[in-house]
């Protein structure tokens, strides 16, 4: 499958402030691409960069097939995209903004506007005036406002902010039917990881401006490591046992009294007699797999610690 | 470009500008005709009491509707443009598929065509009540009204043109300060400085000045299109 999107070793510097310093996003045509990252790491310095509404300083973007220049504007037409809070004519109605879009974005289609409103679920708000609409309709209107054009690609900066279960449940269907039946490309940030990790085919991670990793669902699913975790009362004493008696060094001590063991051929119910014998309160036991979020931390930690 | 004027002024209300237009029109006309021909601005004695120069009634016209059109114009700035930026729909706009400096030049001439013209509205409207109430009533300025007269009209458009234009500089000082606000003050100080007077001193008729004033607005304006940026950039 060919790149929709691609960027390489793209840097942004305001007044001597390194921004990001070198992104390299690849994204398929046609998937959910989930861009993941700690606060401050960048995110939203790219998404500004691919909707051109900043300069990069150094690197290149590629939309399209095409080098993103200052002077890309066309491009834009191909784009629906909502970065940050989005912003509104508070004084008009949801669906007077619509029609406004579709006036600058040159979209005439009969319908498209209601289509999108209920999509969304935002049909019967849409006569509201915007100024009345809580944080999660605004939200809603928009994506709503991002699809209506039915873009080839999809940039969304934490879509899921202000939406309450029901809406991002509704969120993680609709960019699922966008991109399978519409054939959209979604590209997303999003701090909530188990929603990306629902619908995201591909995954990228940056760190302190720079891209960590670029990896597929599917892989992470193969990769993913299965473990034992333990709840202890006694964390230290727990961890000695396991060394000594157990000759374990596959494990890990987490927060809140846990330990994550990393050892395929050993049972629970040994583990458990051992530290029992050893005198340590054992509060749970369990075999586990590892989320995007594991997965996530340990690719942040590790460069944290590089 | 027509085009995205009109989604300009749609999107900014322009209705509520045409009703304050009519209303400015209405209280301008209605006190000038007051000085005129019910001699509020004369002395006991029954002499006109008006600054020295301004004996004619196209002076007053010209000096309260330029007055008040240049606040208009920076309020219309502050509204149109400043306030964009500040409220993010300017990175929306941005985010379409057309030239920011378009974008720019659509906003400050939504502004310019609409201020101009409804300023020239006003003052004809005014002055066509000012010729036929003089057909009526004695006036306590000279009428120095000639509406046969292309050199007056040429006189008005080019007042308009002139203080219409002085709003582009109030437009550039809201943005460096970051402050509708701002632009409206500049407006008031504008008007001060172009109609005011210390003593017997005035710059109100001196062309050279108007005319530099004039030409630096456009030149400000010209920075505004020519260099549009997100907030943080």
């Amino acid at each position: 499958m060919s790149n929709i999107l691609r960027t390489t070793h793209l840097a942004k510097t305001i007044k001597d402030r390194t921004l990001v310093s070198d992104v390299n996003i690849h994204v398929k045509k046609g998937e959910i691409y989930g861009f993941l990252g700690p606060n401050g790491a960048g995110k939203t310095t790219v998404m500004r960069m691919l909707t051109n509404l900043w300069r990069p300083t150094g690197g290149v973007i590629e939309l399209f097939g095409e080098t993103v220049k200052p002077d890309s504007y066309q491009m834009l037409s191909r784009m629906g995209t909502m970065i940050e809070f989005p912003a509104f004519y508070e004084g008009l109605s949801g669906r007077k903004n619509l029609r406004l879009h579709c006036e600058y974005m040159g979209y005439y289609h009969h319908g498209s506007i209601d289509e999108a409103l209920e999509m969304l679920h935002l049909t019967e708000a849409a006569e509201k005036l915007v100024k009345n609409y809580s944080l999660g309709m605004k939200q809603r209107l928009g994506i709503a406002r991002a699809i209506l054009c039915r873009p080839e690609l999809l940039i969304l900066d934490e879509p899921t902010n202000g939406l309450d279960p029901a809406g991002l449940k509704q969120n993680r269907d609709l960019f699922k039917t966008l991109s399978r039946e519409y054939e959209m490309t979604v590209f997303l940030s999003s701090h909530l990881l188990s929603e990306v990790e629902d619908i995201a085919d591909t995954i990228g991670i940056i760190h302190r401006g720079k891209t960590l990793r670029e990896i597929s669902m599917k892989d992470i699913t193969e990769m993913n490591t299965a473990y034992i975790e333990l709840s202890v009362d006694n964390v230290r004493q727990a961890s000695r046992i396991l060394s000594d008696r157990l000759n374990l060094d596959r494990f890990k001590v987490m927060e809140d009294s846990r330990i994550r063991i990393y050892a395929e051929n050993i049972e629970t119910s040994g583990i458990s007699e051992v530290l029992i014998q050893g005198g340590v309160g054992l509060n749970a036991i369990s075999r586990k797999t590892e989320t995007l979020e594991d997965y996530y931390l340990s690719v942040t930690e590790e460069a944290e610690q590089a | 470009m027509m085009k995205l004027i009109k989604l300009e002024w749609m999107k900014n209300n322009i209705g509520k500008y045409v009703i304050k237009a009519v209303l400015l029109a209405v209280i301008i006309g209605s006190f000038v005709l007051a000085l005129a021909f019910l001699g509020i601005a004369d002395d006991p004695d029954g002499t006109l009491d008006a600054a020295p120069g301004a004996a004619g009634i196209s002076m007053t016209v010209e000096m309260f509707s330029n007055m008040a059109y240049l606040m208009l114009t920076g309020s219309m700035f502050g509204t149109f443009i400043i306030n964009s930026y500040k409220n993010r729909t300017m990175e929306l706009m941005f985010s379409y598929p057309i030239r920011r400096q378009k974008i720019l030049a659509s906003q400050v001439l939504a502004v310019w065509l609409f201020s101009f013209g409804a300023l020239l509205l006003t003052k004809f409207f005014i002055y066509l009540a000012i010729v036929a109430g003089a057909g009526y009533w004695q006036s306590s300025f000279v009428i120095d009204v000639a509406p046969g007269s292309l050199s007056f009209w040429k006189m008005v458009v080019l007042r308009s043109f002139v203080t219409v234009s002085l709003g582009l500089i109030c437009l550039f000082v809201g943005l460096a300060m970051k402050s509708s606000k701002a632009a409206l003050v500049a407006s008031f100080l504008l008007f001060l400085l172009t109609q005011g007077n210390v003593g017997e001193f005035s710059l109100a008729g001196n062309g050279i000045f108007v005319s530099v004033l004039t030409v630096i607005s456009f030149v400000l304006a010209g920075m505004v299109v020519c260099r549009p940026q997100t907030s943080a950039e």
